[in-house]
């Protein structure tokens, strides 16, 4: 899920960016030294995951997962997903330098709230249920949220003039928030299974 | 991002300036309202796309990443010009307006991200980017999400040969979704058991997590040559971003 440069107006850019350095800036002193290779070990894994894709109807969907990484990440999503966005920008031109801001805080924010409402559900303890509503929530809460900001922040620079492009871009999501919370559903219960501490990975 | 390049590509020219100067044009570009001037960063564009085309061995994928670009554009087209009311279907020529302008903007500003990048990879965006005055643990983090990338990604493959020799072929239904999830998930813990053995190496080698690191090995990491460079890219860095401000505000008061 990424807006192109060139879309959002200047204000929309300069306060999405700000917003974004705030959270980088967050996520960064949250991670201390030794935990710098396991939050780089985890983002290469979900840059990695979105290379996968799911067959549905006569196309198919790549994952996202920026829920599940938010889970295991909490705030640490930010500064792992701006690697990933820059990387996206400058190899694929997937998103933009300008606008990088701008996804940061579409794809990353919804990752965070699916750690603080998600993140108790998924203890060693957790019952295989609990593990697929959790999992699921990340799919539904990240690309919701992510479709829901992106809305937003079109409807700042563009007003009405979007409403139509904002409703595509939600109906083409759909798919893929469909795809993110069933994947992250078996992932988590996977995880919780084979090895629970991969859940909280960051707790020190 | 080829883990094992059988034989090594000569490294990019200016990689930090490279990147510099694509930020710098993409923060521009955005900030442009003007039809006449965007043509002028569109022809720029075309330019160095063009010196890009004229030397790369892979045209094809340069042209195929304008294609992605244009996605996006054709999204736009598909809705902005037109406008549902109760009344239907209507045209809208503000809307028309609109969707030329952030035509123009986004293939120009894609134009000269592009042509600047060109021939370089993962390793180099990384050192590039690093190189230009971000904060330590963030340069860190950069350098080493590249480097596990391409190791993560190998992994991948492999299970994913794996798999595909085992007959698996994804549909859309809940074995496969089942399966990819357990990919997913193989792959979380292979990142840990792998994280694991690395901080197990680390302290091995006499590595502590609450000291700071000293100056030449945060420049030996962040890929900075010398530390007068980094500091020149700092101060470079702060300079674009004080300047991007003075440019958005003057824009903001002057519409």
């Amino acid at each position: 899920m990424h807006l192109a440069d060139g879309v959002l107006s200047a204000p929309v850019l300069l306060v999405s960016a700000t917003l974004a350095v705030g959270g980088v800036a967050i996520g960064l002193r949250r991670l201390n030294e030794a935990q710098l290779p396991l939050a780089a070990l985890l983002g290469a894994v979900f840059f990695v995951a979105s290379t996968v894709h799911l067959p549905v109807g006569v196309g198919s969907v790549h994952l996202i997962l920026n829920g599940l990484a938010g889970l295991l990440l909490g705030w640490a999503v930010f500064p792992v997903l701006c690697v990933a966005l820059l990387l996206q920008a400058a190899l694929f031109s997937f998103g933009g330098f300008a606008v990088l801001g701008a996804n940061l805080l579409i794809m990353a924010l919804p990752g965070v709230i699916a750690h603080y409402l998600l993140h108790a559900q998924v203890g060693p303890k957790a019952s295989r249920r609990q593990a697929l509503l959790a999992g699921a929530g990340c799919g539904v809460i990240g690309i919701g949220g992510a479709a829901l900001l992106a809305g937003g922040l079109l409807t700042l620079s563009g007003g009405r003039m979007f409403g139509e492009l904002i409703v595509l871009f939600g109906l083409a999501h759909l798919p893929v928030m469909a795809a993110d919370g069933a994947i992250g559903a078996f992932t988590v219960a996977t995880l919780v299974r084979m090895m629970p501490q991969a859940l909280a990975p960051l707790r020190s | 991002m080829n883990a094992h390049p059988q034989t090594l590509p000569p490294p990019p020219r200016a990689p930090r300036l490279r990147l510099a100067l694509a930020v710098i044009a993409s923060t521009i570009i955005s900030l442009l309202a003007d039809p006449r001037w965007l043509v002028v960063g569109l022809a720029g564009g075309a330019a160095l796309m063009s010196i890009a085309l004229w030397q790369s061995s892979e045209r094809l994928h340069l042209l195929r990443r304008m294609l992605v670009v244009n996605l996006f554009v054709a999204m736009l087209w598909l809705t902005l010009p037109w406008s549902l009311s109760l009344d239907g279907i209507t045209a809208s020529a503000a809307g028309r307006e609109l969707a030329g302008l952030i035509s123009l903007r986004t293939n120009a500003i894609a134009l000269w991200c592009i042509g600047l990048l060109t021939g370089m990879d993962a390793f180099a965006i990384g050192r590039a980017a690093a190189g230009l005055g971000l904060p330590h643990k963030m340069a860190r983090l950069l350098t080493l999400m590249v480097r596990y990338f391409s190791l993560l990604d190998d992994s991948r493959r492999r299970i994913d040969r794996a798999m595909r020799a085992r007959g698996f072929q994804a549909r859309c239904d809940r074995r496969s979704v089942q399966v990819l999830a357990q990919q997913v998930a193989l792959l979380l813990v292979h990142a840990m058991l792998r994280a694991e053995r690395i901080g197990i190496a680390m302290r091995a080698r006499g590595f502590a997590p609450h000291v700071a690191p000293r100056p030449q090995t945060e420049d030996r990491i962040a890929g900075r040559p010398r530390p007068a460079m980094g500091q020149a890219a700092t101060l470079a860095f702060a300079v674009l971003l004080a300047s991007t401000s003075i440019v958005g505000a003057g824009w903001l008061l002057i519409t």
